[in-house]
């Protein structure tokens, strides 16, 4: 066990996927040369030579649509997008082909492709390149979308990503690429998808979340411990296609209370899917109704003030516990 | 207007569903209506569009009476009034919704008034443009202003959280004892567990008395007359009146049955009720006696071939009587299922008819409220009603000896024409030999 970066936790999944199966190759603009414009793919070029690190030109379209056939016939490609914001341009190869090859052709034919990339606000990236779309990807059956919010978690799922024969919308925060934690040296060490865990034991609220926001739940829960003798239960979901939800009704069995907290808008995203589930399954356990925690509906502003606003902070998150509490 | 039962002659508009003008599909629920006795949905009973609604909330119409019409395609739609009305207000009489509200008397009526509204449309008054820039009614955003809210006439709803209903209900607390903490009132876990000590404590110990609420300032008030107290009215004096009523009380020992429904919760995990063995006891001993599950006519009497027993339940809004149907067929936990279940219905006034109809003998149970006897009165065409005490532990003599048991208390009340003091007096014999063995009522 050693502490690293999620940074360095999703590059060194890659390159002991590299190692261990030469099928396995990465795709994307700027990965090669430029070593990637977050630095995730340093050295990867010099190591794999440019058949399997491939620099493609601005057309990510073309990028998936290409893997998705190299992924037909055999081939692990793994395509960063330099932003998942920029996957948009390629949704038709990625929801209508990637995650209905299999459906179509009457399972004869698997798509295991790993579209991978930073999302999310906090790095004053402004309204085209601050947005998240787990709630937009999981919606469609036949694709699994993947959260990420330790180091750990971070290597461990991309492996199973990687190794595994479907296609998986892989989403990084971006806020979270320099964040440190201990990461299992094991190379094959994995985290199975559908497997939501208890990121901090607690009695009294329950916080389901994922990726950074759940990393920012477990900070407002210790914060509440020591400042108002408040015990948070943080659900970490890891991955929300497939979306495990039963640690969360355990804990709201036990809880009776529970918040969703989301880095989205609120309108349609994942926080609706999980309170909803919440509340179809353990009515009868809840004493508050299920609240939301999510970002702003606005476009994400770039000015620095703008955008802290515009996100969910610490101060929302207490008083959504305090709600669920009868405490405000 | 339907006819909901025999006894019903009109029913309210509770609330519109859907506004003129709007799409019903064939199915759907387009109103809630209050009958005598129930609130019901009533559907659309074909596809179309809402035309004027001829009947506002709040509003009464005899059972025949036109509530609105469901136009077909091609049909055209009403144009709504000048200023739609708030959903409570009464209805503007305008002459095309006077003539809408009477039932057409041909097709020629009908076309007559379709011309009239493409006049209208032909001016530029499009029904649903106009529609669309009216007050929206949307009755979720209703919900979220606070008290403005009009409480349905009767009694008030309690706000309160799942978990807390499920713990009021499993610690035997009402909530009508529990005051609400949370936001707008609503009963909230903490006040269930706040109250439960003392009210649990009540429940297990019968000399234990429920804490005293503080009670409300006095006031002169009337308070309307609903449908359902009017005809809970109506039907009760007509029965005192007309039947010559006699009363039959016996002491029951129950020690046994208290016992056999103590394993029987533990055994099966299942809520139980004297009272749900009561009803199967009642039953079965129906069964020996034909001449007692019978009916007064005004040429015969008539001895029912099933076996239906009517249970007293209280709601807010009044006494109703769910049924039991042959429940001389059925095992004691289905029946303490379904008697829950129709009980839960009666309270949000759900039951349908054919779930209150129709009941052969009825049993009326005051025991949870600590009443050791009292008389009921006759639900007609029922010719006996048993009320049923508390079971209490009493100083009894036995063989000689005084010892502590568990009695209950019933008097039958009896329809004199039906039923003689002997004929009476057998039934209860019969009933006490289930009562006071028990295993004939598991087995």
């Amino acid at each position: 066990m050693a502490e690293k970066s999620y940074r360095d936790a999703i590059r060194e999944a890659m390159m002991e996927e590299m190692d261990r199966d030469p099928n396995v190759l990465i795709m994307g603009e700027d990965i090669g040369v430029y070593e990637g414009t977050f630095r995730i793919t340093a050295g990867m070029l010099k190591k794999y030579g440019p058949r399997r690190v491939i620099d493609t030109p601005i057309a990510e379209a073309g990028m998936v649509g290409t893997a998705v056939g190299m992924a037909m016939l055999g081939l692990r490609p793994i395509v960063e997008m330099m932003t998942v914001n920029f996957a948009i341009v390629a949704a038709d190869q990625i929801l209508n082909h990637a995650a209905k090859v299999r459906y179509f052709s009457g399972g004869q034919v698997d798509v295991p492709l790993v579209i991978r990339g930073p999302q999310g606000a906090g790095v004053q990236l402004s309204a085209q390149h601050s947005q998240t779309f787990e709630s937009f990807y999981a919606h469609f059956p036949g694709i699994h979308v993947v959260t990420p919010g330790t180091p750990a978690d971070a290597k461990g799922l991309l492996k199973t990503a990687i190794r595994g024969k479907d296609p998986v919308m892989f989403l990084e925060s971006a806020a979270l690429y320099g964040m440190k934690g201990e990461v299992p040296d094991d190379p094959d060490f994995t985290v199975p998808f559908g497997k939501s865990r208890v990121a901090r034991e607690g009695s009294d609220v329950t916080i389901v979340s994922f990726s950074r926001m759940m990393q920012l739940s477990l900070t407002v829960a210790d914060k509440l411990s020591k400042e108002e003798g408040i015990e948070c239960e943080v659900i970490d979901l890891r991955t929300l296609r497939p979306l495990d939800m039963e640690p969360a009704y355990a804990s709201v069995a036990k809880t009776h209370r529970a918040i969703v907290v989301q880095e989205q808008w609120k309108p349609f995203g994942a926080g609706a899917e999980i309170a909803a589930s919440i509340t179809e399954t353990m009515f009868d356990e809840l004493d508050a109704p299920v609240f939301r925690v999510t970002g702003e509906d606005v476009p994400m502003p770039y000015a620095r003030n703008l955008e802290l606003l515009a996100t969910p902070h610490e101060e929302h998150i207490v008083r959504a516990v305090k709600r669920v509490m009868y405490r405000s | 207007m339907p006819k909901m039962g025999d006894a019903m002659s009109e029913g309210k508009v509770i609330r519109w569903y859907k506004k003129a003008g709007d799409p019903v599909r064939k199915g759907e629920a387009v109103l809630e209506i209050e009958t005598d006795k129930v609130n019901l949905d009533l559907e659309a009973e074909a596809d179309g569009t809402l035309g004027t609604i001829a009947v506002g909330e709040g509003q009464m119409a005899p059972v025949g009476g036109i509530l609105a019409k469901i136009l077909g395609e091609g049909e055209k739609a009403d144009a709504p009034p000048a200023t739609p009305a708030p959903p409570a207000a009464p209805v503007e009489e305008k002459p095309a919704t006077a003539a809408e509200a009477k039932p057409a008397a041909d097709g020629q009526s009908r076309r007559a008034i379709d011309k009239k509204d493409s006049i209208r449309h032909s001016t530029g008054e499009y029904g649903e443009a106009v529609d669309m820039k009216g007050p929206r009614t949307d009755r979720s955003i209703r919900h979220d202003q606070g008290n403005v809210v009009a409480m349905p006439q009767g009694g008030e709803r309690h706000r309160s959280s799942p978990l807390a209903r499920k713990m009021a209900s499993e610690m035997g607390v009402s909530l009508d004892t529990v005051q609400g903490s949370g936001p707008r009132g609503r009963i909230v876990a903490a006040d269930v567990k706040k109250i439960s000590g003392g009210q649990a404590a009540a429940a297990r110990s019968k000399s234990a008395m429920p804490a005293l609420q503080q009670p409300a300032a006095l006031e002169t008030r009337q308070i309307p007359l609903s449908a359902m107290r009017r005809t809970i009215a109506k039907r009760l004096a007509e029965s005192t009146g007309p039947i010559p009523h006699f009363y039959l009380t016996a002491d029951f020992d129950v020690t046994n049955l208290t016992s056999v429904r103590q394993q029987l919760i533990d055994i099966e995990g299942a809520k139980l009720s004297v009272n749900d063995f009561m009803i199967r006891a009642v039953a079965l001993a129906l069964r020996h006696h034909p001449n007692i599950n019978a009916s007064w006519g005004s040429e015969a009497i008539t001895q029912h071939g099933e076996i239906h027993i009517g249970v007293a339940v209280a709601t807010p809004e009044g006494l109703i009587t769910p049924v039991i149907r042959n429940a001389d067929q059925k095992f004691v936990l289905e029946i303490a299922q379904e008697v829950r279940a129709l009980a839960e219905k009666a309270k949000n006034r759900k039951l349908k008819p054919d779930e209150y109809q129709g009941s052969t003998f009825t049993i009326s149970n005051l025991g949870a409220w600590g009443i050791e006897e009292f008389t009921g009165i006759i639900n007609p065409p029922n010719s006996a009603i048993l009320a049923i005490g508390a079971a209490e532990a009493r100083v009894v003599v036995i063989d000689g000896q005084i010892v502590i048991r568990e009695r209950m208390k019933v008097t039958m009340s009896c329809d004199h024409r039906v039923i003689d003091g002997a004929t009476g007096a057998e039934y209860l014999r019969t009933l006490r030999q289930y009562v006071e063995q028990p295993l004939r009522l598991v087995v």
